[in-house]
């Protein structure tokens, strides 16, 4: 009798412990993902994103980096959905990063369907038709983005059994799934101009309910992709006195048939270079790092400085933006994004805040 | 010679500026407040016309379109199709509904129009940070659910402060809402109006209870180097797909629906401002004149001094032209101040009609102050122009021996037949059929009558002047002599009176009849016992309602015999908005509730596409019976066929009436507009009201008799700005006099002097100024009261069947028409004596 007792307790603590206390639903180990429906949203789970970031080259010798986000947040107060997106493109030759945010609540104008990929905000969207993605947005009137995406190698699941930590408390952590490189084709629209473009993209899905730990201000990232047909995805998250959070920390290899191995923070290191100060936040971000790991170097180095996306609706600002990836030698050897959140203040206060 | 013209000037003109400093600012003033009342006007009438226009402005920059249903409301759902169909293209859609509400006030529901108007407008706060970058609040929508947002300014005036609980009537119901805080001002955009209460767009839903619905969407559609043509673009596109069930509506669009809505009104404001300036001319004249006669013996020494005439008048004018400048620059100074005021006035006229006007600060723009100038000046030039030529016409040997001036102003202004060939002119303009564009019509050619039979009538009255002789006694003898030939100053004297009083009459017969005609149909229409609306029915754009289920509550009170409920919505038809109304036909029989203009048959309501219409829906669209409208509904484009046209003073919109049952097969509403309720017999109607208004603190209950008096009311409120009109004619009417008799007399010094020395006694001399000034009160009330009956006429028959498209049965207020008289007369003669006991005293070489 008592052992039974015992097992229900145990079976409802599990229960209560899968959810936060306002009600949303926590990672949890081992869950069997099933797609395309996996590919769409989850409104249990307190945020998610759908991020895409990519490299592309045009015909006449122009490059460009592109990101374009859909976030989903639920509001803890009365579960209104949010959908926040992100969109900049950053022209090589040009030197110019133009960039856009946009918020709308969830409904005619800002949807996730929870089926399968089909994710819009205004007239910016991602949906998945069979094996190919579509994306399109723009940038105000000035520019406009159309591409496709085919995934060129399998879905990555990252981090053990199925769930990535973002910190030591349980509620930390997500599920991270990622196409780590897609083949992109279609057109970039910059002004009177019309560039058709090729290359190659960088998909996560991402979505948890409490990414930040406590103490924790912002997180470092980065999604290597080596001309080797190897990719890396690397994050620290932060604290406020710059260190490292080591339960946060990761950086996993995946290899060129689509195999993950992950590193833990004693495993490799991350090393700021230099540091770009933005004239209008004022934050200061190390936007070139050296990453170490298993005897090998990566640089980063960022295309332009100023990859800085404002905040302009939700005062949220971040950098993020493409870069080279050098050896120890100084050659080029792959192409990468680069993502730095909370330099221009405390994010885990912001996101309480909100 | 310009160095005689400065010399003049400086001499002449600017040292009798410095002495005689009291009528020069005298003549100032008339010259600025001629100039202040027309730029009053126009500031006024621009700015709450802008009020009307732009309401939604503060809240988002001007928006490239606006879509709106031809019919009833947009349905969320067509946001989405909408943005299909837009595609890629980077526009902003924002969807807004709107309502005007009430402030819930406990012991004011027995009144209509007492409480102030606001409207609640209701729009997605968080789409709205895409574009404000300034939000209201960290999460708008985690504000608690009855948040609303107003400007500072409208929070400042009620004394709130966030937190504070605001109690609406909304429909039939009293809703409370919480102020959340202060919407912020950005620096590119206008200040948020200050009747506006803003609110998150699903709670503003929620609290009107249209949960699917809403009003407009703007459009946003800024183009840039990857869209070059997107505005274009986009209003093509959201054209295309609308099937019907929406129109795309440009900038001047909405400015052309709410220009047609109001055109009328403003026209009447613009023409009323014009006569007043007409009028400030006369004024003008008058002093000008006056300037001159002073100034004769200088002139007369300059003449002899070998200056030439051309130097003289040229002299005079660039004074005149000089007193323009000061006078328009005071004079515009002063309008903006008025206008301030006025915009006020104005804005609960245009409420009361067209429930959507707010009192905007009345700007000035640079172009306006400076055609004010120009005007001031033109008016100055011209009312110099004779007394100029009179000062070069000076004769220095009449000047010195103290003779009258010969010059009598030339044969053209003497001549009757010019005022009388302006009349036949203006005789004619009156029968032109009014001006059509695009669903709205302006009676041009009326106005253009008016304004030109009030000099014409003026200038053949002198004409009266001549008919005083034969009388006893040298007072009487002398004073008549003067009129029996007439100067140019008299004739100009009259004529001042003849348009103030002439303006003066219209206007009170145009009241006089408006009244008897309201009051004849509202005994007609308003035969049942007690009315019932929504408090929130503050104007005759309002959109609430009694829901079903109230009706249905209060129909079953046994002392009611008959309930009625009269059914509304909007249409879109050329020209503007149209109230359709689904009526219980059975009972408006019954009761015999129309006033018919063309009775239809007893059995119209039969057929399935019969349709009554009002006079003022079938003046403006050339509807009569037999002709057929065609109506959007919700359920596609209904044609009607007309079977009856009735008078209906409620509204110059224009209304169609259709039965009940096929009302609520195509719009799809059942909530009352307006309920009549008939008692039993025995049932103590005030009783009954106050019953139900306990039992619905939402409702505006009002018995027969109240409901009456009430409409009577704002009836007179409508009117307001144009009794203010009134009493300024009355008052230029006799300042003008005053001026006119001074001028003689000071130009007759030496014939006052004789008139002394042969034994006048200044009592003598001051009666006889006294009957001459009497004489030309006389002939001015005489001429002005019967043009006045004239432009009565014009108003009413020509003006607004055209501009209104109703039937007035025209009334004379005799009674007031003789009192009017009859004042002029006695302050016209008090005035007169008092310029002839001056004028008796005056000094023959004393330098005025």
């Amino acid at each position: 009798m008592m052992h039974k007792l015992l097992f229900i307790l145990i079976c409802c603590s599990a229960f209560i412990r899968a959810e936060t206390p306002d009600g949303f639903a926590l990672p949890q180990a081992g869950r069997a993902f099933h797609f395309p429906r996996d590919h769409g949203s989850h409104p249990e789970f307190r945020t998610e994103w759908w991020y895409v970031t990519g490299h592309l080259d045009a015909a006449d010798g122009r490059r460009f980096g592109f990101q374009v986000t859909f976030f989903r947040q639920a509001s803890a107060k009365n579960g209104v959905h949010f959908h926040l997106a992100h969109c900049a493109l950053s022209d090589a030759k040009g030197k110019t990063f133009t960039h856009e945010e946009r918020l709308n609540r969830e409904g005619w104008d800002a949807a996730a369907s929870t089926s399968a990929l089909d994710v819009r905000n205004g007239n910016w969207s991602l949906r998945m038709d069979g094996e190919e993605l579509h994306l399109s947005s723009t940038i105000h009137a000035e520019i406009e983005l159309t591409l496709n995406l085919k995934p060129t190698k399998p879905l990555v699941v990252f981090g053990k059994d199925g769930v990535s930590r973002k910190g030591a408390a349980p509620g930390a952590a997500s599920h991270y799934l990622t196409w780590p490189r897609l083949d992109a084709r279609g057109t970039v629209r910059a002004g009177a101009a019309s560039h058709t473009v090729k290359g190659e993209a960088w998909m996560d899905h991402e979505f948890s309910s409490s990414q930040l730990d406590e103490g924790q201000v912002g997180w470092d990232w980065a999604a290597i992709q080596l001309h080797d047909q190897t990719e890396i995805m690397v994050y620290r998250m932060r604290r406020a006195d710059g260190s490292a959070d080591t339960a946060g920390t990761t950086l996993a290899w995946i290899d060129a048939k689509g195999g993950v191995r992950h590193l833990d923070s004693t495993q490799f290191s991350w090393t700021p270079l230099a540091t770009w100060t933005s004239a209008q936040t004022k934050a200061r971000y190390p936007v070139s790092a050296r990453i170490e790991a298993e005897g090998r170097a990566f640089v980063l180095r960022p295309l332009i400085d100023d990859q800085e996306l404002r905040g302009d609706v939700t005062g949220l600002s971040y950098w993020e933006g493409a870069c080279d990836v050098l050896d120890a030698k100084g050659e080029v050897i792959g192409r990468a994004f680069l993502e730095l959140a909370g330099y221009a203040g405390d994010l885990g206060r912001h996101l309480k805040a909100r | 010679m310009m160095r005689d013209v400065l010399i003049i000037l400086r001499q002449c003109a600017l040292r009798h500026w410095r002495l005689a400093w009291r009528q020069q600012v005298m003549l100032l003033t008339i010259l600025a407040l001629g100039t202040a009342v027309h730029v009053a006007m126009r500031l006024a009438n621009r700015s709450a016309l802008a009020g009307f226009v732009r309401f939604s402005d503060g809240i988002t920059r001007d928006s490239d379109w606006t879509v709106r249903a031809d019919a009833g409301a947009l349905k969320m759902e067509w946001l989405r199709e909408m943005r299909v169909a837009l595609g890629s293209r980077p526009v902003t859609l924002l969807p807004v509904i709107e309502a005007t509400v009430v402030p819930h006030i406990a012991d004011a529901a027995g009144s209509v129009n007492a409480r102030p108007i606001w409207r609640l407008v209701g729009m997605d706060l968080i789409a709205l940070q895409n574009l404000a970058r300034k939000p209201l609040q960290q999460d708008a929508t985690a504000a608690p659910n009855d948040t609303v947002y107003v400007s500072d300014a409208m929070a400042r005036r009620q004394g709130w402060s966030v937190g504070e609980k605001i109690a609406l009537v909304i429909d039939d119901r009293i809703a409370q809402v919480t102020l959340g805080g202060v919407m912020p001002v950005a620096p590119d955009m206008p200040s948020p109006p200050d009747h506006l209460l803003l609110m998150d767009l699903p709670r503003a839903q929620e609290l009107l209870r249209r949960a699917d619905e809403i009003d407009r969407v703007e459009v946003l559609a800024t183009a840039g180097a990857a869209f070059p043509n997107l505005r274009a673009d986009v209003g093509t596109v959201l054209t295309t797909v609308a099937q019907g069930r929406w129109r795309v509506l440009d900038h001047e669009d909405r400015r052309a629906v709410a220009d047609n809505m109001t055109s009328a009104f403003r026209l009447n404001l613009t023409i009323l401002s014009l006569l007043a300036l007409l009028v400030g001319g006369y004024l003008t004249f008058q002093a000008l004149d006056g300037v001159v006669i002073r100034r004769r013996e200088e002139i007369a020494i300059l003449r002899t001094m070998g200056v030439t005439e051309r130097a003289v008048k040229r002299a005079f004018l660039i004074e005149a032209a000089l007193l323009g400048v000061c006078a328009g620059v005071i004079g515009v100074a002063l309008g903006w101040l008025a206008a301030q005021g006025a915009v006020l006035a104005v804005a609960r006229t245009m409420t009361t009609l067209y429930g959507a006007s707010s009192a905007t600060f009345a700007e000035l723009h640079p172009a306006e102050a400076a055609a004010g100038i120009a005007l001031c000046v033109l008016t100055s030039l011209v009312a110099a122009w004779w007394p100029a030529r009179m000062a070069a016409a000076t004769m220095p040997a009449a000047v010195l021996s103290r003779h009258p001036s010969s010059w009598q102003g030339g044969r053209i202004w003497r001549a009757g037949w010019i005022g009388l060939l302006l009349c036949v002119v203006a005789i004619t303009l009156a029968q032109f059929p009014p001006l059509r564009w695009n669903g709205s019509r302006v009676p041009l050619g009326a106005y253009a009558a008016a304004l030109l039979w009030l000099p014409g009538a003026g200038l053949a009255a002198g004409a009266l002047l001549r008919v005083f002789r034969g009388a006893r006694g040298a007072v009487l003898s002398v004073a008549f002599s003067h009129l029996r030939r007439p100067s140019v100053r008299h004739r100009f004297a009259v004529a001042a009176l003849v348009s103030a009083i002439a303006m003066t009459c219209g206007m009170a017969i145009m009241i006089a009849s408006f009244d008897h005609t309201m009051r004849g149909w509202i005994t007609r229409a308003m035969r049942a016992d007690i009315y019932l609306s929504s408090a929130g029915a503050q104007s005759a754009s309002s959109t609430h309602v009694i829901s079903s289920e109230t009706v249905e509550a209060i129909r079953k009170d046994p002392r009611i015999a008959e309930l009625a409920a009269l059914l509304e919505t909007r249409v879109t038809l050329p020209g503007g908005q149209v109230h359709v109304l689904g009526i219980d036909n059975a009972f408006a029989q019954r009761h015999e509730l129309h006033a018919w203009v063309r009775e239809p048959p007893r059995d119209w309501w039969l057929a399935g596409d019969a349709a009554l219409i009002n006079e003022s829906l079938g003046t403006r669209l050339e509807l009569d019976t037999g002709s057929t409208i065609a109506l959007p509904s919700p359920r596609g484009e209904q044609t009607f066929r007309v079977v009856g046209v009735y008078a209906d003073y409620g509204n110059e919109r224009g209304s169609v009436a259709i039965p009940q049952p096929r009302f609520r097969v195509l719009f799809g509403k059942d909530d009352a507009w307006r309920v009549a309720v008939m008692l039993k017999p025995g049932a103590e109607a005030e009783a009954v009201r106050a019953g139900i208004q306990k039992a619905h603190p939402g409702l505006s209950v009002f018995t027969q008799a109240h409901l009456r008096g009430e409409a009577l009311r704002i009836f007179q409120q409508t009117f307001a700005v144009t009794y203010a009109l009134e009493g300024v004619g009355v008052i230029v009417a006799v300042a003008g006099l005053g001026l006119a008799l001074a001028s003689l007399m000071l130009d007759r010094r030496a014939d006052l002097m004789t008139l002394r020395a042969i034994g006048f006694a200044p009592r003598d001399v001051a009666a006889t100024c006294a009957w001459e000034g009497a004489g030309i009160a006389l002939a001015g009330v005489i001429a002005g009261i019967a043009s006045g009956v004239w432009l009565g006429w014009l108003l009413i028959v020509k003006v607004n069947k055209q501009a209104f498209g109703w039937t007035l049965s025209f009334a004379l207020p005799w009674g007031q028409l003789i009192a009017l008289g009859c004042a002029i007369l006695l302050v016209g003669a008090i005035i007169a004596a008092f310029v002839g006991r001056w004028a008796a005293k005056l000094p023959v070489e004393q330098e005025a």
